[in-house]
């Protein structure tokens, strides 16, 4: 059967051959083993994030959000700076990978621009709010007709169920709010293309807190990648709407944020959105579409860490967030 | 002989041996790796169920990749369309009409296009193509053949969706299609041409007649290559077809392909369990595909 294998007289004996093929299956199968249990999480307990970070090699690594990852990268700059013997890495995924790496280790610092439940859903984790920002609705309104109009969760919940056919929805100006009406113009409606803490604040808006994602109600509408791939859309396309963070709506060509209205207050986010988001941070207005902008570390956060978080969340840090349109927790907390 | 030199013999036998042990198990892993992690998705949807549902929703946790199966097959057939004739024509030019120094010009002009990552496919179509078809292509199809349920304009205000992914993917698979394809047609004997010359036939009559027949094994085992290409691209899809999630009717309207769902997906919901094991759910469908066209592809490309 061997010589078969191996189709020549001079070749490895079958007891040799045996052996090796016996001591590549163990070894094989061993690291089937040991991936796949570090996949489904049973060694995370063992190797924390602490203790990597805690060794003699002074590097951290930050991933997650999207959201976040503008400020991590401005931040991690900064913090080198001040600390040349740290090498800071931060790196995308989106929120689900900052809570996964943050898990399981192999991130130091996760990111996820979206409340994370440490009490019941990931208690392993622990989680600093390092700031916090809003979401807005906003449109290219390139036939006109659309100006000083107001939305509601339910108007919202209209247009985009209405869009779930064929990705557009009719919308027109009734009594000052922006309705979904059959014979209107069409609009297309656009939403994210990959899963985002943005796109749940969003759904859990619209539905009511229902659902966190707006597939569920309208899977039929196209996406685009991150804030910044929806808000080339909605500039790229006459006539859509879609929702970005207000620090790439803020300032960017060809749109317009709408205002929104929730329990029977109306939110000039269009004119003045900065006092608005910060306010709604601070307590003092409601904003529905806020959000907190977290990092997590998995149990107590090592002194690398803690020093790195203490640095994002000092005062002298708050032009940072600014930078990218966001607001520093020292500013609300 | 003493032993110690036998051994010094086999060595290198023994090295090769296990580097191919290795390879081959790297295959096993991946193999096992997929189905392990997607094996709850079968187990709580049912095959049958995640294959055909239309209906895909994290809340819920219904998972069916109906609707992702279609965008992907759409796409595969309408990039078939367009690149078949083209790389088949480019071939039979390239074996048969060009001269040596013509055909050693422009074979690595096509040969480049491999060379291309295709994410810069995906930003050509998105920035180049994406804005020509709205304006033009779209417009154009649209009042032609708009009576056709298939060139329906559903939104004059974009470009993206079937036909502009399929366009971009047909000039990715191109030179694959036309090198496999020209090779076979050159590998045809030389006496079958002479015997056809010889008995009156012109040139194209002979290609068509004899050289085409002789090559077809070849020219098939060519673009199922392509084929498995086509569905396996992901970047300039998500950024060409767009990711709604419905079955489109039209090829102006946007769909949703298998490998752009797990792409847009798999970062957010990695940590879930559910919704992770569904992502892979749609790899180990998309992988059993692919496995199909290797075998069909391979049945084919041996040579008689």
């Amino acid at each position: 059967m061997f010589k078969k294998i191996f189709n020549d007289e001079a070749g490895v004996s079958p007891i040799v051959a045996t052996l090796v093929l016996v001591v590549v299956a163990i070894a094989g199968a061993a690291a089937v083993g040991t991936i796949l249990g570090s996949f489904s999480g049973d060694v995370s307990e063992q190797a924390s994030a602490g203790d990597a970070a805690g060794s003699a090699s002074m590097e951290l690594v930050i991933a997650g959000s999207s959201t976040v990852q503008p400020v991590s990268e401005l931040l991690a700059e900064a913090y080198m700076d001040k600390n040349p013997g740290v090498k800071v890495t931060v790196q995308g995924g989106g929120s689900g990978a900052g809570i996964t790496g943050a898990k399981m280790g192999y991130v130091d610092i996760g990111a996820a621009s979206k409340d994370v439940d440490t009490v019941n859903d990931y208690p392993e984790l622990q989680k600093f709010t390092i700031g916090g920002s809003g979401v807005v609705v906003i449109v290219n309104d390139n036939s006109g007709g659309l100006t000083g109009a107001v939305v509601t969760a339910a108007n919202l919940s209209d247009i985009y169920t209405a869009a779930n056919g064929d990705g557009t929805a009719g919308l027109t100006v009734t009594g000052g709010y922006l309705t979904e009406s059959a014979a209107a113009t069409n609009y297309t409606i656009f939403d994210r293309a990959d899963k985002s803490g943005t796109e749940e604040t969003f759904a859990k808006f619209i539905t009511g807190g229902a659902e966190k994602s707006i597939d569920a109600i309208a899977s039929g509408v196209d996406g685009g990648e991150g804030n910044q791939g929806v808000l080339e859309k909605v500039q790229d396309t006459p006539d859509s709407l879609g929702f970005v963070d207000y620090g790439f709506a803020d300032g960017a060509s060809g749109v317009t944020i709408l205002n929104l209205e929730h329990d029977g207050t109306s939110y000039d986010v269009n004119g003045d959105g900065d006092t608005i988001i910060l306010e709604t941070l601070q307590g003092t207005q409601d904003y529905p579409l806020k959000r907190p902008l977290n990092y997590l570390t998995n149990g107590n956060p090592s002194s690398l860490q803690k020093s790195f978080i203490d640095f994002a969340l000092s005062p002298g840090s708050k032009d940072i967030y600014h930078e990218t349109g966001y607001y520093a927790a020292v500013e609300f907390m | 002989m003493t032993d110690y030199s036998k051994i010094q013999l086999k060595l290198p036998h023994l090295f090769f041996f296990t580097c191919a042990s290795a390879t081959a198990l790297i295959a096993l892993f991946f193999v096992g790796f997929l189905v392990y992690t997607a094996l709850p998705v079968f187990q709580s949807q049912g095959i049958i169920n995640f294959i055909t549902g239309t209906e895909w929703n994290y809340s819920k946790e219904v998972y069916g990749i109906g609707t992702f199966i279609y965008g992907t097959a759409l796409v595969t057939i309408v990039t078939l369309f367009i690149a078949v004739p083209l790389s088949l024509f480019t071939a039979i030019f390239l074996a048969e009409y060009a001269s040596e120094n013509v055909a050693r010009k422009v074979r690595p002009m096509i040969e480049l296009l491999v060379g291309i990552p295709s994410v810069i496919y995906g930003i050509f179509g998105l920035y180049v193509l994406e804005n020509i078809y709205q304006d033009y292509v779209n417009h154009f199809l649209s009042s032609t053949l708009g009576f056709l349920p298939l060139f329906e304009n559903v939104n004059p205000n974009t470009g993206s969706g079937v036909l502009l992914a399929s366009t971009v993917l047909s000039i990715m698979i191109l030179p694959t299609v036309t090198a496999i394809s020209e090779d076979s047609l050159r590998s045809v004997s030389r006496h079958y041409r002479e015997a056809s010359f010889a008995m009156g036939a012109t040139h194209w009559e002979t290609i068509r007649r004899v050289v085409l027949p002789v090559a077809s094994k070849g020219i098939l085992a060519a673009i199922t290559l392509g084929t498995m290409r086509a569905m396996g691209e992901t970047m300039a899809i998500v950024m060409l077809l767009g990711t709604s999630q419905r079955m489109p009717s039209s090829l102006l309207e946007t769909g949703y392909a298998m490998t752009s769902k797990i792409l847009t997906d798999i970062g957010f919901y990695v940590a879930d369990e559910g919704p992770r094991s569904a992502l892979f759910g749609i790899a180990v469908v998309l992988f059993a595909i692919e496995m199909v066209f290797v075998g069909i592809a391979r049945s084919l490309g041996g040579r008689k």
